[in-house]
């Protein structure tokens, strides 16, 4: 195919293709501004003002107890939380690609919900469902459970904001691959739970990782819906989010900038790993 | 206007597109460029356009020299493969695009877009869809509007690439006889790029074979078709069979049937021949040893053609035949019979692995 | 429900009950019932005590806060965010790899991170606030924080939906525009730009949507002072600390329906271009 080769290669044309030199330079130029002041330049200051007074206080910020305590329930939550929205992004995939029915289109957009809904009102809804004077408060009394201002309510506002993650991302990847396999692999015999297995995961396993990466992200980022529900108690119901806003309300600017730069190197991670997938071409380039 | 391209080449990195191209497009006629894909048809077609630069020749429209002219000062009309139809504007706005981008003191009043819109119209049989958008039209609809859009700027020129390409046969052999009798009416120089044969040989009135970015020949449909000039052309154009003969006292052999070589041939010792199934004549008997003993293998008809299929019996090679009905019942050929198949009209060249 | 799942079976695939029965359950228990409980509350007050909240000072003040500044940014987003996005798929410029990276720099980034970063870098003493206080700009605990933070959160949404429609509009239209007379900005303002519209619109309104409900980078930023600095959304977990159920419930209640209006609004307008304009 050498004319799609060629394609490629063509030279833009001014005034066809592209505009000249001068207006070039200047639109790019102020785009990278544009980009400089919003996202580079804060990006790097988190890492300049985390380092400000050394790298002695930047570890001992991040290894005292309350922060290391902080780290251990950020951890605890990712480690709920992705599992199970995994499982539910690949159940939902699987039957909203793999089979026709009514309503289909409003199940997608009921799975996006979480996304157009603000994190503080994902708090308060669970806050009016299972808080002191929520509707099940007095079932919960009498189990003797404790949801909000505890550690299961900052898993439940976790899942809610990261609910759509997985099921998003998989969604169009295996709507692009059909269901001709599965129907193969089902043909020759193989049970339903080993097509799943050996023939639709490895298929779909770059959706699925770049899901799983942008579902980690946000879940150890999460702030308004985990205020709301967690009661900021040091030590117990901290995760690395809120302990960044107690040490900078406390005016500890660079032990709370040091918590973040653990965060941002989170998000530089999860940016790179996102680049290298959509650059290998296994997943698109949508937000 | 005629167009004369002169000496154009253009590379892509280290593919080479054109090889100092020389053509000349003559005035009020449609030329077809002819070729594979990745022959340079639709790059040279683009260059005429100015929607490529050549790296070097130059290209002139009439006397002028138009090489170094943008696209917007070469007023061409264009048709692109997939129409380019502007989807957010309906089939008027499309039509009148050209016009309304006129600068100020060129631009047609409101009143003349709207006449010349409606004219365009009328002339691709297109009246009362003015309002309608691009999805809602049939593909050989879209093709008109875009002939349309490319004609309101009464271009010195009009280009199509693969203008029959996104369509389904039916409606390409009737555009194709629309597209001819359009251009009766309005001689507007015409290029049209297409890897169709037929297409090529039925719509134009000069053809160019492009191969590997060369020119391989021009011509008349007839002549690129009866009088190939080249081995590429001979392959490319129509059925052909194919037989190496051997360069032998002076003569060429092709089993027991013997040609005169051709004269500037003297050191090779193998050349290739080429004959199209049509020029082969069948004989019961062997009158004039330029002819090779078959054996019938399959009589097909195709409507006013009957084909043979035929078996060299020294080397088991098959030759294709192509009979009129009344040849066919003169002869009354019968599976498996042993026939002559008469070679005369066959057309040498050196066997040299250049062409393919 | 019995007749669609006779046409289920049908197929040869399993896993049709399982996956939907999963899928609906935990949908449920997770996003709707949760969601459901913010209506039911507010349905508890009569009209007259929710307009009464509502329009108190420093609700309506936040109320309007929030709409202006998230209006504001996703504005600013869509005309840089267009800049951006053209600049990124028509140009080559080194380092042009990192900077489509960074753009998602905000998903990926915890929003109270981004807050104080912001706040350092735009206060009297940071990198790029010492120049505006030059100039007697004040950004940090002024409306005006507040609609940097939500620039700062809204930017992908914008390119992210633009980006894959400029991308993938083909040259030929460009070329055609040319062919047919018109100069650059004439391609650009009545060919190029009209393509975009639906998805300028959709970024648009998934950066607002966004920046209504956004908390975490505006509370550092903003100094959150009554009636000047303070967002919707930090007023009902004000209301939440104060016990106030109610009144945030409220507050919550008109966020949301403005979200699930805009949600519809996007899916109702993408449907309706990609059924008049777009050949399938």
């Amino acid at each position: 195919m050498p004319q799609m080769g060629t394609k490629t290669k063509k030279q833009p044309l001014v005034g066809v293709h592209t505009e000249s030199a001068w207006i070039r330079f200047i639109l790019t130029g102020t785009a990278l501004l544009f980009v400089g002041f919003f996202l580079i330049i804060p990006l790097i200051t988190v890492f300049t003002e985390a380092l400000k007074n050394g790298l002695e206080v930047y570890f001992a910020s991040v290894t005292e107890p309350d922060a290391q305590s902080a780290i251990r329930l950020t951890l605890l939550t990712a480690a709920i939380v992705v599992p199970l929205n995994f499982i539910f992004g690949i159940a939902a995939a699987w039957c909203i690609t793999k089979f026709q029915f009514p309503g289909k289109t409003w199940l997608i957009t009921l799975i996006d919900l979480p996304f157009s809904v603000s994190p503080v009102i994902a708090g308060l809804s669970f806050v009016l469902l299972f808080g002191a004077q929520g509707l099940l408060a007095p079932v919960l009394d009498s189990l003797g459970l404790k949801i909000i201002f505890a550690v299961p309510g900052i898993i439940l506002a976790t899942l809610f904001v990261t609910f759509p993650f997985v099921a998003r991302e998989l969604i169009p990847v295996m709507q692009a691959k059909g269901s001709e396999q599965e129907e193969a692999a089902l043909s020759l015999g193989a049970s339903g739970w080993k097509t799943f297995l050996f023939v639709t995961l490895p298929n779909v396993k770059w959706g699925i990782l770049y899901g799983v990466i942008l579902c980690n992200a946000r879940a150890m980022g999460e702030f308004g819906a985990v205020s709301v529900v967690s009661g900021h108690i040091r030590g117990m119901t901290n995760t690395i989010p809120l302990h960044v806003e107690i040490l900078y309300n406390e005016y500890q600017f660079t032990a709370a900038f040091a918590v973040a730069s653990l965060l941002a190197m989170l998000a530089i991670v999860t940016l790179i790993v996102k680049g290298v997938l959509e650059w290998k071409g296994v997943v698109d380039g949508k937000g | 206007m005629d167009i004369n391209v002169k000496q154009i080449s253009k590379n892509y990195g280290s593919f080479q597109a054109l090889k100092e191209v020389n053509l000349t497009i003559p005035s009020g006629k449609i030329t077809a460029l002819l070729g594979p894909s990745g022959s340079g048809k639709t790059t040279l077609l683009r260059m005429i356009a100015g929607l490529e630069m050549p790296d070097s020749g130059s290209i002139y429209f009439g006397d002028h020299d138009y090489t170094t002219k943008t696209v917007r000062e070469r007023n061409v009309g264009f048709v692109f493969q997939h129409y380019a139809l502007f989807h957010h504007m309906n089939v008027f706005e499309n039509i009148a695009f050209g016009l309304k981008v006129r600068p100020r003191k060129d631009r047609p009043s409101k009143q003349d877009v709207q006449r010349k819109v409606n004219e365009l119209l009328h002339l691709v049989q297109l009246n009362g869809l003015d309002r309608r958008y691009p999805a809602q039209l049939s593909g050989g609809q879209r093709q008109r509007v875009a002939l349309a859009r490319a004609l309101a700027v009464e271009p010195n020129v009009l280009l199509l690439d693969e203008p029959f390409g996104a369509l389904d046969a039916k409606v390409r052999q009737e555009l194709r006889r629309w597209l001819r009798q359009l251009h009766e009416q309005l001689h507007v120089t015409t290029v049209f790029v297409t890897h169709d044969q037929e297409e090529a040989l039925e719509v134009a009135d000069q053809v160019v074979i492009l191969n590997n970015g060369q020119i391989e020949q021009v011509g008349t449909p007839d002549e690129v078709y009866q009088h190939p000039k080249t081995k590429f052309v001979y392959q490319f154009l129509g059925r052909v069979n194919v037989f190496h003969a051997e360069v032998n006292d002076g003569r060429l052999h092709i089993g027991e049937a013997l040609f005169a070589a051709p004269d500037e041939n003297i050191q090779t010792k193998k050349m290739i021949g080429y004959i199209r199934p049509h020029e082969v004549r069948i004989t019961r008997h062997n009158d004039n040893q330029k002819s090779i003993q078959v054996k019938v293998r399959r009589i097909q008809s195709y409507g006013p053609i009957v084909r043979l299929e035929l078996e060299r019996l020294k080397t088991n090679d098959l030759i294709e035949v192509d009979l009129s009905v009344e040849q066919a019942n003169q002869l009354n050929v019968k599976n498996d019979e042993i026939l002559y198949a008469d070679l005369e009209k066959i057309k040498f060249f050196s066997d040299s692995p250049s062409v393919e | 429900m019995a007749k669609t799942k006779q046409q289920h079976r049908k197929g040869v695939i399993p896993g049709w009950g399982l996956t939907m029965g999963f899928t609906l359950t935990y949908l449920s228990l997770i996003v709707l019932i949760p969601l459901s409980v913010i209506f039911l509350k507010a349905s508890t007050l009569s009209w007259e005590q929710f307009w009464q909240i509502v329009t108190t000072d420093r609700v309506a003040a936040s109320l309007r806060l929030s709409f202006v500044s998230s209006f504001i940014a996703a504005a600013i987003n869509l005309v840089f965010g267009l800049l951006l996005t053209w600049v990124l798929v028509k140009y080559d410029f080194p380092g042009k790899r990192i900077i489509d990276g960074l753009i998602d720099l905000p998903f990926a980034l915890p929003t109270a991170v981004a807050g104080i970063s912001l706040t350092a870098v735009y206060a009297p003493t940071g990198v790029i606030g010492q120049y505006l206080d030059r100039f007697g700009i004040e950004a940090v605990y002024t409306p005006l924080g507040v609609v940097i933070a939500l620039t700062f959160i809204g930017l992908p949404f914008v390119v992210r939906s633009i980006q894959p429609i400029l991308h993938d509009l083909d040259q030929q239209y460009e070329e055609a525009a040319a062919v047919l007379g018109a100069n650059r900005w004439q391609t650009f303002w009545k060919v190029i730009l009209p393509s975009l519209v639906p998805a300028m619109f959709t970024g648009f309104s998934l950066a607002f949507a966004r920046a209504l409900g956004e908390y975490g980078s505006v509370v550092f930023i903003s100094g959150n002072m009554p009636m000047k600095t303070e967002i919707a959304p930090l007023l009902i977990v004000t209301k939440l600390e104060q016990y106030d159920y109610e009144g945030a419930t409220a507050i919550a209640a008109i966020v949301l329906i403005i979200s699930f209006f805009l949600l519809f609004l996007i899916n109702y307008l993408q449907w309706r271009t990609s059924r008049k304009y777009f050949i399938h």
